[in-house]
């Protein structure tokens, strides 16, 4: 089992108890890549969430004619890969490592039957969720503009 | 002293000016409400004498050629009898007492002028207390009365209830369950505003959130030199404004109606208190603005593709 | 020199007195969530006592907040580290450690 360590200090579950933590950290799994390594491309199955221990990871879109652009930048505690979590379960970009990474890697599907059980733990992790989101979501924003207006 | 009608009220009348026998099964499905509320509601303008039900005759059909509006002078002492009596000729479709010269306005209908004649003659100047009368031939009606519409930006908004119906009209939040939705109803207001106007700012410490019950908002952000660049719009049903219960609490954009817009207005205090009292709640209501911010950021990223596949220049690092 | 027992039950009591009334010079505070309608509660194994779910937040200036079951309070009472969360995982019971120096390190007791 993973150590709680890991997974406390992550902005997706700030708030969990080690009581709330246990179970996750029983379904969580560690993995490491190297540097431009893929964890997984846009428009894949949403199967995990990802925690950032170590290292940097790049969220980017395809724009056409194989160029990406970086919609995001994920580092220590960060979270990436809700799409795990919101319907319809599909990743809205892909996620490339620019260095040695190390993540920890929670299902989806098991994460959301504990969710279903547990109110707490969904309602802490939902409301983080839409924190961060929001946040991406703005500063997708910023970028779409700084591009309409040079 | 106005009576406290909403948006709602004010939608019904609507309905009802222009046919007021529509059912209520009609009117609830027009509005999207059940069609108890509509009885509910109808029988409060009723009792309250908001408005009355009746059948509007066009008196040029049914052979009364000679349309008049007759002022009438009279001794003040003795005009409520006089009206009382002027009321009570058939002929005579609307009394009024009023300020200025003359003291009595009153129109008449009448087949002939003949008939107009004797009834000023004979009728009217032997009323006791009338002193004089002038009467203006109507030419041409033009706009009638029983026609008129309640313009809905004259009349006074007051109360703005919300009903729980309108709450459920959008999916995830029915999925709080009757009992919760009844009391963010309760808590909640609607608010209109014309197009143009702004129900929030960016960087507005944000309190509220917002479902759209009727019209449309724009989104727009700062662009620097006081520009805006729209962003997206939300529509019917639609959701806004949900950083009042993120942290930190502030608007990351500026709503702008672009058309008249009716939205219900759920004091974020309200969504968290119910939150702490059962976190099943909060979990519906994150899960609700995850996935509705979700959906805007796969729309504002589809728009950065759209818009960078269009450009030649090499942009960004793979 | 403390046991293991001693020094869990020293650091369960600092928690609750902290809830009380912030001690003098102290670098941190102690807060409490209450659990809410939805949220299970459990009875202790040793002794009984109802544990609703309430979760207690240890916010220290440097290190930062810890949130504690009052489960794991309560067993710290006890003189305990482990104990069952009571949820289930592949039809294992699943089960927390509590780390004695990590906690004592929050509420300045090294």
């Amino acid at each position: 089992m993973l150590s709680l360590e890991l997974l406390r200090n992550s902005e997706v579950f700030d708030g969990l108890s080690d009581d709330e933590l246990a179970p996750i950290a029983k379904m969580a799994t560690e993995a490491s890549y190297q540097a431009g390594e893929e964890i997984f491309a846009e428009n894949d199955e949403a199967r995990y969430l990802y925690v950032v221990t170590e290292g940097r990871v790049q969220v980017l879109i395809n724009v056409g004619r194989g160029r990406q652009v970086v919609v995001d930048t994920v580092t220590r505690d960060g979270s990436f890969g809700w799409s795990a979590l919101v319907p319809p379960y599909f990743y809205t970009g892909g996620a490339k490592c620019s260095e040695p990474t190390r993540v920890v890697a929670i299902p989806g599907d098991e994460l959301r039957a504990l969710c279903m059980d547990n109110c707490r733990i969904c309602h802490t992790i939902m409301e983080r969720l839409a924190s961060i989101i929001s946040a991406r979501l703005k500063d997708t924003r910023l970028q779409l503009i700084s591009l309409m207006y040079g | 002293m106005a009576h406290a009608i909403d948006e709602i009220d004010r939608r019904i009348i609507a309905l009802l000016q222009e046919d007021g026998r529509r059912p209520n099964v009609d009117v609830a499905a027009e509005l999207g409400l059940a069609e108890g509320t509509i009885r509910k509601r109808l029988e409060r303008l009723l009792t309250d004498s908001v408005i009355r039900i009746t059948a509007v005759v066009d008196p040029a059909r049914v052979g009364l050629n000679t349309s008049a509006v007759i002022t009438v002078q009279v001794d003040l002492s003795r005009v409520d009898e006089i009206v009382r009596q002027l009321a009570a000729f058939p002929e005579v479709q609307s009394v009024a007492i009023a300020t200025g010269n003359w003291d009595i306005i009153l129109e008449a209908v009448f087949p002939t002028d003949g008939q107009l004649l004797a009834f000023l003659k004979d009728r009217v100047s032997t009323i006791p207390g009338v002193r004089r009368t002038e009467t203006s031939h109507i030419l041409r009606r033009v706009k009638h009365v029983g026609t008129w519409e309640l313009p809905l930006e004259l009349a006074a908004p007051t109360s703005s209830v919300v009903e729980p119906e309108m709450l459920q009209q959008n999916p995830l939040l029915a999925e709080l369950g009757e009992a919760h939705i009844a009391e963010i109803a309760r808590k909640s207001r609607l608010k209109t505003l014309e197009a143009g106007e702004r129900l929030y700012h960016e960087n507005d410490m944000a309190e509220d959130v917002y479902v759209v019950y009727q019209g449309r908002l724009a989104l727009l952000m700062e662009v620097g030199q006081g520009r805006q660049a729209m962003i997206g719009s939300v529509g019917r049903r639609e959701i806004c404004g949900a950083a009042a219960v993120l942290t930190p609490p502030v608007q990351t954009e500026t709503a702008r109606c672009l058309e008249r817009t009716t939205v219900i207005a759920i004091p974020a205090s309200v969504l968290r208190e119910l939150c702490l009292k059962d976190c099943r709640i909060c979990h519906k209501v994150m899960e609700l603005i995850a996935t509705q911010v979700s959906t805007q950021l796969r729309d504002a990223r589809f728009q950065l593709t759209h818009m960078l596949k269009g450009d030649e220049r090499p942009v960004g690092t793979a | 020199m403390l046991t293991d027992a001693q020094r869990a039950q020293r650091i369960a009591a600092a928690i609750l007195a902290a809830l009380l009334d912030a001690p003098a010079g102290a670098r941190y505070r102690v807060t409490k969530r209450e659990a809410c309608s939805g949220c299970p509660s459990s009875a202790c194994t040793e002794c009984g006592a109802n544990l609703p779910g309430d979760v207690f937040i240890i916010t220290h200036q440097t290190r930062g907040k810890r949130h504690l079951s009052d489960k794991a309070v309560h067993y710290l009472g006890h003189g305990r580290t482990h104990y069952e969360t009571g949820y289930v995982y592949r039809g294992e019971p699943v089960a927390v450690d509590l780390n004695l120096a990590e906690l004592e390190g929050y509420l300045d007791l090294q």
